[in-house]
């Protein structure tokens, strides 16, 4: 799945290889969460949770995407760890960039093992309502299909001299009403698209009551070693 | 058979109007350095489809949705939980405005306010953001208050977008359109 407009593209990265691929994502989630709530223990604590999580991330073979995620957040991270310095102190200032080095990372241990198909499933056995599950692996699916029709619409609508000179804030200002050549095809298209899916998700028995999944999500041996370690780490960590 | 709060068709509409904020988001390029002007094309998509689809409860569906998939595709700088809250505030803020306000995105001022408010739900979360993790409240607001500024600007120009695009729609017969697709 990539996504790509102007030079930029954002890309569905997962990592293959990591163990963790084989984890039920309400698993991943459940970790995910739980490594969020260290954030609130003691600088000593996070040092030690730290080093236990760098291993971890070893294992999965996800440390090249959490320092990814890290890497693009360097000059907030220095300023925040020099300005917290100077105001505060050295220890503060560890803290503080521990604590948003983690937060910052966490969740790549969701994201890049997980893909929207297993999240749909996940959904549903939370028991989120299939339609709803449903609509976000579509969401996710129509995004090669929407980014192709904005860049017709763009490109069409550059070539009739349609689009706003945006050059300036004071003209991106004055101009937004012109922006309306962009929206309004947009959203007509995407209405058209939404209606065409519908009768094909009908004809295929969508709202069937006695609908069940070709595929289902189980807990293995790996989900219950990683949950227990999990919940044994945070009370050792929380322990007075 | 029972009946459902959104239909199948709304349902899979508010899905994709959740898949253009992300394309939209991507796609925008100007030259601007401020923070928050993509902002504009989101919040006039979510205009929109409070409009497309008026129940309370649509905005938070785009806004929730559109956080999942740019958690997934690595958007924003703050890691995935920071991105999944800041796009998934936009939605249940805008809900919050057309709740409180009892109206549609249909009157210009209601549509500008519900963007402002709805775009400040981003700024919302990033500014909880740096409260949790105890950054140093001077520090996040002298850093902030510029973004403020720039998100309630930008915002309001998202809502008028919206409220535009709604105009024009409605006079190209969008609506009867769609009125026959329900």
């Amino acid at each position: 799945m990539r996504v790509s407009q102007a030079g930029r593209s954002r890309q569905l990265a997962l990592v293959e290889d990591s163990p963790l691929r084989h984890a039920d994502p309400r698993t991943k989630l459940f970790l995910s969460l739980a490594v969020s709530l260290v954030v609130m223990t003691s600088i000593e604590r996070l040092l030690i949770f730290l080093a236990v999580y760098v291993l971890f991330l070893l294992w999965a073979r996800l440390m090249i995407p959490t320092l990814e995620h890290i890497w693009r957040l360097k000059w907030v991270l220095i300023l925040l760890f020099l300005f917290d310095w100077w105001m505060i102190n050295l220890d503060h200032a560890i803290l503080i960039c521990l604590r948003l080095i983690l937060l910052t990372g966490v969740f790549a241990l969701f994201f890049s093992t997980t893909n929207t198909r297993e999240l749909g499933l996940a959904l549903e056995k939370l028991r989120v309502p299939y339609r709803y599950a449903f609509s976000l692996s579509l969401a996710f699916q129509s995004l090669g299909l929407l980014d192709d029709e904005w860049r017709a619409i763009r490109e069409a609508q550059s070539s009739r001299g349609a689009l706003p000179n945006v050059s300036s804030f004071w003209k991106f200002i004055t101009n937004v009403g012109d922006l309306i050549s962009l929206t309004v095809p947009a959203i007509v298209l995407t209405t058209k698209r939404a209606w065409a899916i519908t009768e094909a998700s009908y004809a295929r028995g969508f709202d069937s009551p006695h609908r069940v999944s070709y595929h289902s999500l189980s807990f293995t041996r790996l989900d219950f070693l990683l949950m227990t370690g999990t919940i044994i780490l945070l009370i050792l960590l929380f322990w007075r | 058979m029972k009946q459902r709060y959104f239909s199948t068709f709304q349902l899979i509409l508010l899905a994709l109007f959740s898949a253009l904020v992300i394309v939209a988001k991507i796609a925008l390029r100007t030259p601007l350095q401020m923070s928050g002007h993509s902002g504009i094309f989101w919040m006039a998509i979510i205009i929109v489809g409070a409009r497309v689809v008026p129940k309370l409860g649509a905005s938070s569906i785009i806004g929730v949705t559109s956080g999942l998939l740019a958690s997934f595709l690595g958007l924003g700088d703050f890691g995935a939980l920071n991105t999944f809250l800041s796009y998934a505030m936009v939605g249940i803020s805008s809900d919050l405005m057309l709740w409180i306000l009892h109206g549609n995105t249909d009157n210009a001022v209601i549509a500008v306010i519900v963007g402002i408010f709805g775009h400040l739900g981003k700024f919302l979360t990033k500014w909880l953001f740096g409260i949790i993790t105890g950054a140093p409240i001077g520090f996040v607001a002298l850093g902030l208050l510029r973004a403020f500024l720039s998100y309630v600007i930008f915002g309001a120009l998202g809502g008028l977008l919206g409220w535009l695009t709604l105009q024009a729609l409605k006079r190209a017969g969008f609506f009867a359109y769609l009125a026959e697709k329900r």
